[in-house]
């Protein structure tokens, strides 16, 4: 990759895009500088500043989208990408769903904890989500007793969060369940509470560990299993790499063991092997929410929540409403035929909000695919021949703009 | 290879592809001509004597499979008349009086939220399979889900319709294989593509532009085919701009656009699904998912909620074919990757179990019960598996006269769930 391509190539794959303007700021800035930058995010400001969030559980459709169009204005226009790129990725990991837990202001709150802690001990994270309001509410923690322990988040834990499967027993499973009992949270607390006598304390085996009798053992426990790293070390790969090669997870377990245990450390490291060619990295498919992002910042446009909202749905990715607790099946499942029509739906959206004489329509209007192309965050700055003789044959400027946005080229990173 | 359980069918090769009418068997699309002729073109070559007309000839059959996504819990659905069900879900058993009674079994009765099945039940169109899960159970839904989709073949092994897929003709274009409201991994890794609506509301172009622009952007000149994720992106296109032409008319039930999610997947997807195998011109399957059925918390309210959606799509189905005249061609079936719990939780739930309950739908059933249960005698608290899930799929794949050996290995059909 060469470093115009490579500083292009980052954004997409650990960002979330740039303008035409920030790309060539980036560019004048070079790889190494850029890349210091992306990975050491400063003066991170809320998406939800002055935003009312409501706790209510029976908090109304219109309260809803606004606090998810909260979020995606920010992804949008964030100064610290990385950050919030992470953070979605997370959403999608240590999932909870607004569909269950119900009150937006919990979760809200488990997404700043993502933000805030993301960046920090990836086992300090996962200690935390234990006791985040919206967990307790989405894996059923907030009902669980010592009378009669709720296993859902103790076996997610395991399966999804720290280990995967394979690497514990149904016995680990009750034990821990029984251990992480006494944490709960009201339908619309925005805070965990610890109620002692709700809680079974009696020491448990688990996890190859005595003496296992709460949430800080627990997560103790799981953190420090040997599949623990590898288990991380290949989600990042996945994501950012798009592949989990043995010789890359191998690196990036070390990085995770040098480094304090920290995901951003490992994303950093991952993006180093690509750019400095310590590995060839595969295409991945950006999924809609990202990918629109992406196409926002590139335009400069916003348009109207409300369309957004249902291409969204259609598209099969709303923020806050992952489908299920393994979160959004990616990659080819974005080739589904309600992903691709939502898609250039949504391009067709953006490409009709962005202004007239930005420079990415103006790259449109001009049939400068190159350009065009450049503007959009293709890492080598061209359409391939069969996407040009689409975007050439487009009868006017902003379908142009709507179909290069739906392209091969910038919907695949 | 013994031989499937059709109506009056004759043994048929492993590639064959049959269609099969109220009235008789049609034997078409061998090898040599798969990609050949459309299937009405194919009526002359009836084999079976039968006196289906012309029309009824080039409509093959089809396969619903609603897929109950999170685990359901069979217990709540056809409920035991046993007091070790009770005794162990002091707070959340399905009242007794509120049970909806089955006629010919005083064994078990239905959940109250699933009564607009009861008609179906009483026309033998409806059977209930008890005891349904592989023999060595797992509570991962992951695991589960990966083991009912791919019949229990692991690793890369494509989903159990695969072969169905590739087999079948070209008949109903890009809804041969449809997905609504998820991914169906059921259908996965045949080299035939499946049109996959994550989710059908707004399932529409905002502009003819659009549409005329993405066709042009899926031409790569080389007629797709290609496996890299440019390739596969180019044919997404090509498929989903077909899929819009065809869905469009269909959508008769789309359910609450408005709302930032599908509340009523079921009577939305099956509304759907009806109207796809109501203009299909082939065989076809269309699988329909929805949930979440995992009740670690708040069962009776979820399953009060969801039980109603899966019934009256799974009535309303069956009323639209009766009307429409599809009914004979249809065959439905429920999956869910593990029951539940025997003893319920301290939320007024219950986690992860083993064995689950299977429905099937359609004039070819063998309604009623199927299948046992022993509350006396739990694997780990789980009702135990009795009835390999492959059973089912062996019904399933005889009815679309699908290749069973190819799929799973062996025929399992130890019990017949179809007429004979």
């Amino acid at each position: 990759m060469d470093e115009r391509a490579a500083v292009a190539w980052l954004h997409r794959r650990i960002g979330l895009g740039l303008s035409p303007a920030e790309l060539d700021a980036a560019r004048a800035r070079g790889l190494t500088a850029e890349l210091d930058r992306l990975v050491h995010p400063t003066d991170a400001t809320d998406p939800w500043a002055g935003v009312d969030v409501p706790t209510d559980p029976k908090a109304g459709k219109a309260e809803r989208v606004r606090v998810i169009a909260a979020w995606l204005d920010h992804l949008s226009t964030t100064s610290t990408p990385m950050l919030d790129r992470l953070a979605w990725t997370l959403h999608g990991w240590l999932v909870s769903s607004m569909d269950k837990v119900r009150s937006p202001a919990q979760m809200v709150g488990q997404v700043q904890l993502l933000r805030a802690q993301g960046t920090g001990s990836f086992p300090g994270l996962l200690r935390a989500v234990a006791t985040d309001a919206a967990m307790l509410r989405y894996l059923d923690g907030a009902d669980s007793t010592a009378g009669a322990p709720n296993e859902n988040f103790s076996r997610e834990l395991l399966e999804l969060f720290a280990l995967g499967v394979g690497n514990y027993t149904e016995g680990d499973v009750q034990a821990g369940a029984r251990a992480l009992t006494g944490w709960t949270a009201g339908r619309s607390d925005t805070r965990a509470t610890f109620r002692p006598r709700r809680h079974d304390d009696t020491p448990q085996q688990y996890l190859g560990h005595s003496g296992i009798h709460d949430v800080d053992g627990v997560i103790a426990a799981a953190v420090a299993q040997p599949a623990h790293p590898d288990f991380v070390a290949r989600r990042v790969a996945r994501e950012v790499l798009g592949t989990t090669d043995d010789a890359v997870v191998a690196s990036l377990v070390a990085a995770y063991e040098a480094g304090g245990r920290r995901l951003d450390v490992v994303v950093q490291t991952a993006a180093r092997l690509a750019v400095e060619g310590g590995t060839d990295p595969a295409p991945v498919v950006l999924a809609p929410v990202p990918w629109l992002a992406m196409i926002r910042r590139s335009t400069g446009a916003a348009p109207p929540v409300a369309a957004v909202a249902k291409d969204l749905r259609a598209a099969g990715q709303i923020p806050m409403f992952p489908p299920n607790v393994a979160g959004w099946p990616g990659g080819k499942a974005w080739f589904a035929s309600s992903t691709v029509v939502a898609r250039a739906d949504l391009a067709a959206a953006v490409a009709g909000a962005t202004a007239q004489d930005h420079p990415t329509l103006d790259a449109a209007r001009q049939g400068d695919l190159d350009a065009l192309a450049d503007r959009l965050g293709v890492p080598d700055a061209r359409f391939s021949d069969p996407t040009a003789a689409a975007l050439d044959a487009a009868p006017d400027p902003r379908t142009r703009l709507a179909l290069a946005l739906t392209s091969p080229e910038v919907v695949i990173a | 290879m013994s031989e499937p359980r059709l109506p009056s069918g004759p043994a048929f090769s492993r590639r064959s592809f049959l269609v099969v009418t109220a009235g008789g068997l049609v034997a078409l699309a061998l090898p040599g001509c798969a990609s050949g002729g459309s299937p009405s073109s194919s009526a002359d070559t009836a084999v079976g004597g039968g006196s289906g007309t012309a029309a009824d000839v080039g409509r093959a059959r089809a396969l619903i499979v609603v897929e109950l996504d999170g685990g359901n819990d069979g217990l709540s659905a056809v409920v035991p008349a046993d007091g070790r069900y009770r005794d162990a879900r002091p707070t959340i058993a399905v009242p007794e009086k509120d049970v909806v009674a089955l006629t010919g079994t005083t064994e078990v009765g239905l959940h109250p939220a699933l009564a607009p099945l009861v008609p179906l039940w009483d026309a033998g169109r409806l059977s209930a399979v008890r005891g349904v899960g592989f023999p060595d159970p797992d509570r991962s839904h992951f695991v589960s889900m990966d083991r009912w989709w791919k019949a229990d073949r692991g690793g890369a092994a494509p989903g159990w319709l695969a072969d169905w897929l590739d087999s079948a003709p070209d008949g109903s274009g890009p809804l041969t294989a449809t997905s609504v409201n998820g991914s169906a991994p059921q259908l996965a890794g045949s080299g035939r593509a499946v049109t996959t609506l994550i989710d059908p509301a707004g399932f529409d172009f905002r502009s003819p532009a659009l549409a005329d622009g993405l066709r042009a952007l899926a031409d790569d000149g080389t007629g797709g085919g290609g496996d890299d994720l440019v390739s596969m992106a180019r044919a997404a296109m090509a498929r989903s701009v077909d899929a819009v032409a065809d869905v469009q008319g269909l959508v008769t039930a789309a359910g609450n656009e408005d709302d930032l999610q599908q509340t009523s997947p079921f009577t939305a997807g099956l509304a759907l699904a009806a109207e796809i195998v109501a203009a299909a011109t082939g065989p076809t399957v269309v699988v329909v998912s929805g949930g979440s059925f995992d009740t670690h918390s708040g069962q009776v309210a979820t399953h009060q909620r969801l039980y109603a959606d899966v019934a009256a799509g799974i009535a309303g189905y069956f009323t639209r074919a009766e009307s429409g005249g599809f009914a004979e061609r249809s065959l439905l079936m429920t999956t869910s990757e593990f029951g539940r719990r025997v003893a319920e939780n301290g939320s007024g739930g219950t986690d992860h179990g083993a064995a689950s309950t299977t429905f099937l739908a359609g004039p070819a059933v063998a309604g009623g019960l199927h299948g046992a249960i022993d509350l006396g005698d739990l694997l780990d608290g789980d009702v135990r598996p009795t009835m390999d899930p492959r059973t089912i799929y062996t019904a399933a794949l005889d009815w679309l006269g699908a290749d069973v050996e190819a799929a799973l290995g062996r025929r399992y059909d130890e019990v017949a769930l179809l007429q004979s």
